[in-house]
């Protein structure tokens, strides 16, 4: 057995520690064209939206790739692949490292809509209700309730939504204000619907990305919502401010206004963020994240289930949720919201 | 020095206190035992509890996210039973690790948070054709079970990553006395010292995956439950079996007490690659463990 121990001691040098042997190499590294053609191989795998913006992903490779040069600077690279990322018209679609972050903007493509001096001059004056995320108060001689909320990134409390709802209980109408939302957590989207449902409701639909087509997707699911059992605020009319800067998790906001019969959108079209973001790293350390589903309304849904896609992708939602009512605000006129007036009119005809 | 941190110090103390009674009882007052062959000391005592503590050096990647290795050091505990005797050998164990994970290139740096849960269980039996007094030859398999729970801030949606990787191993392991089985006397440099016959072990166990599967997230790796209002974030998680890698060994040099407890001292390795297309998940792990055996008769 003694000769057992040369045998027993190569073995063990031999297969103790090689895992290099079968993990694949460290690709961590600074060669611009191996992060580049990585952040395109990603989005062309997994982003949602190319059939729906027409978006040739090959040729966008072609255009931004020529740019790239061996040795160049780290500044120059980001700008270029930030470039190529703000070809998707999309800001769910990031690029980020140490000293900069990309995106597209797509509130820059409508008009500024929304300046809160001329609401609280002319509307709230200045010792309205902070509940929260909320800011309110009763307009119109205490007629309509106005609740403006900035951002959906703080958690909204069964306590904040009662408080709110039970101040506006007795007036004609509600007017929730989401212009210049840049979104936040969806839980809130579900949170503030089930005080606008008498029964469970499907808000819209979703599908994931689950194939490296461009088309190929999960079957659509539902997004439903389950009434809140204590204050609600139903059968009123509800008008849901938006605009271009109306993103994200307000976006979900208004395409759920979609399917519920009281509720509707004044103002713009908003800007879209229809998808949910992923998130990742490049070998060069930058992060990314972009788009990886798609949300419908109920009857998009039902038209892609009946095989009518095409028609749907010419709505195209994720470039914005229309509204039922357009309005605009005129930055001239200091001592009224067109966007309010309209929504004031439109509640006290209903 | 605040009431509070008074108070976690006097209970650290006490904890260390006890720990060290506990230490002296199981290494010094247990019965005698003689110096034995392997085999007979299996007869003896074939029953152990192991409480290991040990420091891991391992870096982990998920492609689904990053194909960035994170690198780090963690600890671990261990917590095992084993049972010998003249033709096999089992081990049920229960193994954490928790650490961070770095990666730095120039400025861009993250770091990750990784805790490991991993049970084992382990059933050899003695090849009696190569083994004798001194040498021990043993085949078999080894069940493995690992849950993964990591984080990653800078990976947005993606920051939250788990998956379990379970792998039926094929295993053989030597065994080699290297008992002392007289007393030594001598000086080295102006230390007398005087060395007591002790029993001691040296084995290795090297295990490669005969069956390797796991339970990942599906193909966008974020799910979309948040977005639909559902709480079963593992929805889109599938199963897949007969696919991925994994190699392990451990190196134990074990110094057996005249009461029949004793301290271990091991180096571990195990690496595994869940070796799917693009999205495959790779870790590797060297770690240096200390572990008391305590007898169980």
């Amino acid at each position: 057995m003694r000769k057992l121990l040369p045998v027993f001691v190569v073995f063990m040098l031999l297969f103790t520690a090689c895992e290099k042997a079968f993990l694949e190499d460290e690709l961590s590294t600074d060669d611009p064209f191996t992060s580049f053609d990585y952040l395109w191989e990603q989005i062309d795998l997994k982003y949602s939206y190319f059939d729906v913006k027409q978006i040739d992903w090959n040729e966008q490779k072609s255009k931004y790739r020529a740019q790239l040069y061996s040795g160049m600077s780290q500044v120059e690279l980001f700008n270029i692949m930030g470039n190529m990322m703000k070809e998707l018209k999309d800001d769910h679609a990031n690029l980020s490292s140490s000293f900069n972050v990309s995106y597209f903007g797509v509130k820059y493509e409508g008009a500024d809509n929304f300046d809160l001096r001329i609401i609280e001059d002319n509307y709230i004056g200045r010792n309205y209700y902070i509940t929260g995320p909320f800011i309110h108060d009763f307009i119109k001689q205490d007629s309509i309730g106005y609740v403006r909320l900035s951002t959906f990134s703080t958690s909204i409390t069964d306590a904040e939504l009662n408080f709110v709802l039970s101040r506006y209980r007795n007036t004609k109408g509600l007017i929730i204000d989401l212009r210049e939302n840049g979104g936040g957590l969806i839980s809130n989207v579900f949170r503030i619907m089930s005080r606008f449902v008498s029964s469970n409701t499907t808000l819209y639909k979703s599908r994931i990305r689950n194939g490296e087509q461009h088309h190929e997707f999960s079957n659509l699911e539902s997004a439903d919502v389950v009434p809140y059992e204590g204050i609600k605020y139903l059968n009123k009319p509800i008008m849901v401010l938006v605009d271009r800067g109306s993103y994200s998790a307000s976006s979900f906001f208004a395409l759920s206004t979609k399917a519920i019969h009281n509720m509707y959108l004044v103002g713009d079209t908003t800007g879209g963020g229809l998808g949910l973001p992923n998130g990742g790293q490049l070998p060069n350390g930058w992060e990314y994240r972009f788009s990886v589903t798609q949300a419908y309304t109920v009857q998009q849904a039902n038209q892609i289930e009946a095989g009518k896609i095409d028609e749907v992708n010419r709505e195209n939602y994720e470039n914005g949720v229309p509204p039922e009512i357009t309005a605009t605000l005129n930055r001239m006129e200091l001592t009224q919201d067109e966007i309010i007036e309209r929504a004031i009119q439109e509640i006290l005809a209903y | 020095m605040d009431i509070f941190n008074v108070r976690i110090n006097a209970l650290k103390h006490l904890f260390s206190f006890f720990a060290l009674c506990l230490f002296g009882q199981l290494v010094f007052c247990q019965k005698q035992l003689s110096i034995d062959s392997i085999q007979e000391c299996y007869l003896k005592q074939p029953k152990y509890l192991e409480l290991g503590v040990g420091l891991s050096y391992s870096y982990f990647r998920d492609f689904a996210t990053s194909p960035i290795f994170y690198k780090g050091y963690s600890p671990s505990i261990s917590l095992a039973y084993q049972r010998h005797n003249t033709k096999n050998e089992s081990r049920f164990g229960f193994h954490f690790r928790q650490g961070n994970y770095d990666f730095q290139i120039r400025n861009e740096y993250a770091r990750a948070n990784l805790q490991a849960y991993e049970f084992q269980f382990k059933h050899l039996v003695v090849l009696s054709r190569f083994s004798n007094s001194k040498w021990i030859t043993k085949v078999g398999g080894e069940a493995i079970g690992t849950i993964n729970l990591r984080s990653n801030s800078v990976l947005n949606n993606a920051g939250f990553g788990a998956e379990a990787i379970y792998n039926l191993m094929l295993s053989a392991k030597v065994e080699r006395d290297v008992s002392r089985k007289t007393t030594k006397q001598g000086k080295f440099l102006f230390i007398n010292y005087n060395w007591k016959p002790r029993r001691r072990l040296l084995t290795y166990q090297f295990n490669t995956g005969l069956l390797n599967g796991h339970y990942r997230n599906g193909y966008a790796y974020v799910h979309q439950q948040r977005i639909i209002n559902e709480e079963n974030w593992l929805s889109d998680y599938k199963h897949t079996i007969g696919q991925g890698l994994r190699f392990s060994s451990r190196l134990d040099y074990t110094l057996f007490f005249h009461n029949a407890n004793a301290v271990q001292f091991s180096y571990l390795w195990d690496a595994y690659s869940t070796r799917e297309e693009n999205t495959a998940f790779e870790f590797a792990a060297h770690l240096i463990q200390f572990s008391l055996l305590i007898g169980l008769n």
